[in-house]
């Protein structure tokens, strides 16, 4: 029978390897053939196959391709730029000025699209020449575009809540209606800190400018339009209970689709440079979730959950301690490992023992989204980070790291309030879907 | 592209670009699909079964087959933090392991695959819901992962004989992706997208 200093021995293996550059879906290939070898015989070792058809046929996980090729098509077909000046045309006004509109842009297109890179490098792109000799704080400037850029996979649809559901058995609709209040939230206490920073310290923000004529800022309201047809079709169709998340997917294609050809923006190589990234990402998201469907599959049959839980109900831990030891566990992860690769890979170990202590599942999928989004912006491996600093193309990395430290307490509160309130969670599903 | 040095990434990457595209345009057609079966099942009452099962086909083929090209690109996800920071000598062993390493878990990954597709065979198995023979998806399924197999092979052969040769170009073609490679490479498509708003 299996330890737990065994169990915590092929972690460490897990993570050890990862951190010497072996590919992620090769290191959690090789821990679950490690244990099946040791402990279960070449019988389950040669269930690979198996597995990976039916891991890699399953309809949920679909709608990853359908996702990512939604958001290629939007942000290729050229409607954020727009949806940035708009946006700005409203948000202004407040303290902090045209740092809002980072947010809201940020907000808005995450909406549509799974991922938080695509979202940074968008926004960063459309925003950073607009500050451009406006005497904003750099440093408060970048930070708002890495951080506001992570609430795109807090916002559904999310690729992250799609993998947690396959690989939970949780509902990806439940996941997405969950998402949605701790994303608008988490939303509005980045403008809050940006507001409080402005009030304090004015000198953040540049001077304030004169409001555009008003029948400008009314025209420049149907660039808000695009995004939010899709958003409406997509989150509407499940939440009338007429389609799956993978359903809706399709659904927002088709629309993006008509969008594109509305506003001329379709053609050839476009669609076909979608088409490239989709199935790269398609294909590095799907070769890692079946070799962590594989881990999943053996140490449940390696008994691994039962015997982590056992232990943690042994030890005596609260659901409160367990949630903040994993806090603190996933800020450290997060410091260095992809933010995908540490919630995958993470989820066959940590989820039986959350399950074990009583924690709702679909509370933990948008606890460990949050996770994921820390991950995104906690140097070294802060994607975000990278991406908004590469655009920039000047001055130092640190600026960038400085300026989401706001925004980093930000979500830790917004963790706090939803371990404390988790009605902020579990509300929305509970009205939408009982 | 990342990987228009390496010869042969020269010569995997436009084959794969291929599959790509058909994958694609599949893609499309499948949205269209299933979103006229949505409609069509709630106003009009008439259900098309097993749209979900093409779906899952589309998937577990594609993601074999795009696999080879995920690896052209050198897209695979690894974690750089720590390899960058060690000597050059160490660096260049462990990526020529990391390549070996996926060349057996895409052989064996294969090899599995394959005796999936002769249990289908002997059992005649068929899909659960459209009731249609499994072993066609399952072939193509297994040819992506065949591909996958051979190219990681040749990947993982080339860099060993980088390795042996005392080659420089080792760390430059088989080194993860650094984060500059991948914003680099965000930023080339939305170059690409501002070029054809001015030009069109």
């Amino acid at each position: 029978m299996v330890s737990v200093s065994a169990a915590a021995i092929g972690f460490l293996v897990l993570i050890g390897l990862m951190c010497l550059g072996f590919h992620v879906a090769f290191t959690m290939f090789f821990v679950s053939v490690l244990g099946a070898w040791l402990y279960l015989g070449t019988p389950l070792l040669l269930e690979y196959g198996t597995q990976n058809w039916s891991a890699s046929n399953n309809f949920v996980l679909v709608a990853i391709p359908l996702f990512v090729l939604l958001g290629e098509l939007l942000v290729r077909g050229g409607f954020t730029d727009r949806m940035y000046k708009s946006l700005s045309d409203w948000l202004s006004p407040l303290p902090g000025g045209l740092l809002h509109s980072n947010i809201g842009a940020s907000a808005m297109f995450a909406a549509v699209s799974g991922s938080s890179v695509a979202t940074a490098a968008t926004i960063g792109t459309v925003a950073l020449p607009a500050f451009e000799k406006r005497g904003y704080d750099q440093r408060l400037v970048l930070g708002s575009i890495a951080a506001g850029a992570t609430l795109g996979i807090l916002i559904p649809p999310s690729i992250n809540m799609i993998i947690y559901g396959a690989m939970t058995n949780t509902s990806v609709g439940r996941l997405y209606a969950a998402g949605v209040i701790p994303g608008l939230m988490l939303t509005g206490l980045f403008m809050a800190v940006i507001i409080v920073a402005c009030i304090l310290r004015p000198s953040l923000a540049g001077p304030r400018e004169p409001s555009p004529p008003l029948r400008d800022k009314l025209w420049r309201l149907l660039d808000l339009f695009p995004p939010l047809v899709v958003f409406a079709f997509v989150m509407g169709s499940i939440y009338a209970g007429w389609a799956t998340p993978t359903e809706s997917a399709a659904i927002g294609i088709v629309i993006a689709l008509c969008l594109c050809i509305a506003y001329r923006r379709l053609n050839i190589r476009m669609l076909h440079e979608c088409f490239l990234s989709t199935l790269s990402i398609t294909a590095m998201i799907t070769l890692i979730a079946v070799a962590a469907f594989y881990l999943n599959f053996v140490l449940g049959i390696m008994g691994i959950p039962t015997l982590l839980s056992n232990y943690i109900k042994g030890i005596g831990a609260s659901p409160g301690q367990m949630i903040l030891v994993l806090t603190i566990f996933y800020l450290i992860l997060g410091c260095f490992l992809d933010a995908l690769a540490m919630v995958i890979g993470t989820i066959p170990i940590i989820f039986p023992i959350v399950l074990a202590l009583g924690i709702d599942p679909v509370w933990f999928g948008i606890y460990l989204v949050l996770m994921a989004e820390l991950a995104l912006i906690t140097p070294p491996v802060g994607m975000n980070l990278y991406v908004v600093q590469g655009i920039r193309r000047e001055g130092s990395i640190s600026d960038v790291i400085v300026g989401v430290i706001p925004f980093l307490f930000m979500m830790l509160l917004m963790t706090a309030m939803i371990w404390f309130y988790p009605q902020i969670v579990l509300w929305l599903p509970k009205q939408t879907m009982g | 592209m990342s990987g228009r040095e390496n010869p042969i990434s020269r010569f995997v990457e436009p084959v794969a670009s291929v599959a790509a595209i058909v994958f694609g345009y599949g893609l499309l057609i499948y949205s269209i699909a299933l979103t006229w079966e949505i409609v069509a099942r709630k106003l009009l009452n008439i259900s098309v079964p097993g749209l979900d099962e093409v779906g899952g086909f589309m998937l577990a083929i594609g993601a074999a087959l795009g696999a080879s090209y995920s690896m052209a690109m050198r897209a695979h996800t690894r974690v750089d933090v720590f390899l960058v920071m060690m000597p050059i000598g160490a660096q260049r062993i462990l990526n020529a392991l990391a390549l070996v390493a996926m060349a057996a878990f895409a052989c064996f990954a294969a090899w599995r695959g394959v005796a999936v597709l002769l249990d289908t065979i002997e059992f005649q198995s068929t899909s659960p819901n459209l009731q249609q023979p499994l072993w066609l998806p399952q072939l193509a399924w297994v040819v992506g992962l065949a591909l996958f197999a051979a190219i990681a092979v040749a990947y993982a052969v080339h860099a060993l004989w980088l390795l042996s040769t005392g080659n420089p170009a080792l760390n430059r073609f088989y080194g993860p992706l650094t984060v500059k490679d991948e914003v680099d490479g965000e930023l080339r498509a939305l170059k690409v997208r501002s070029e054809e708003k001015t030009s069109g």
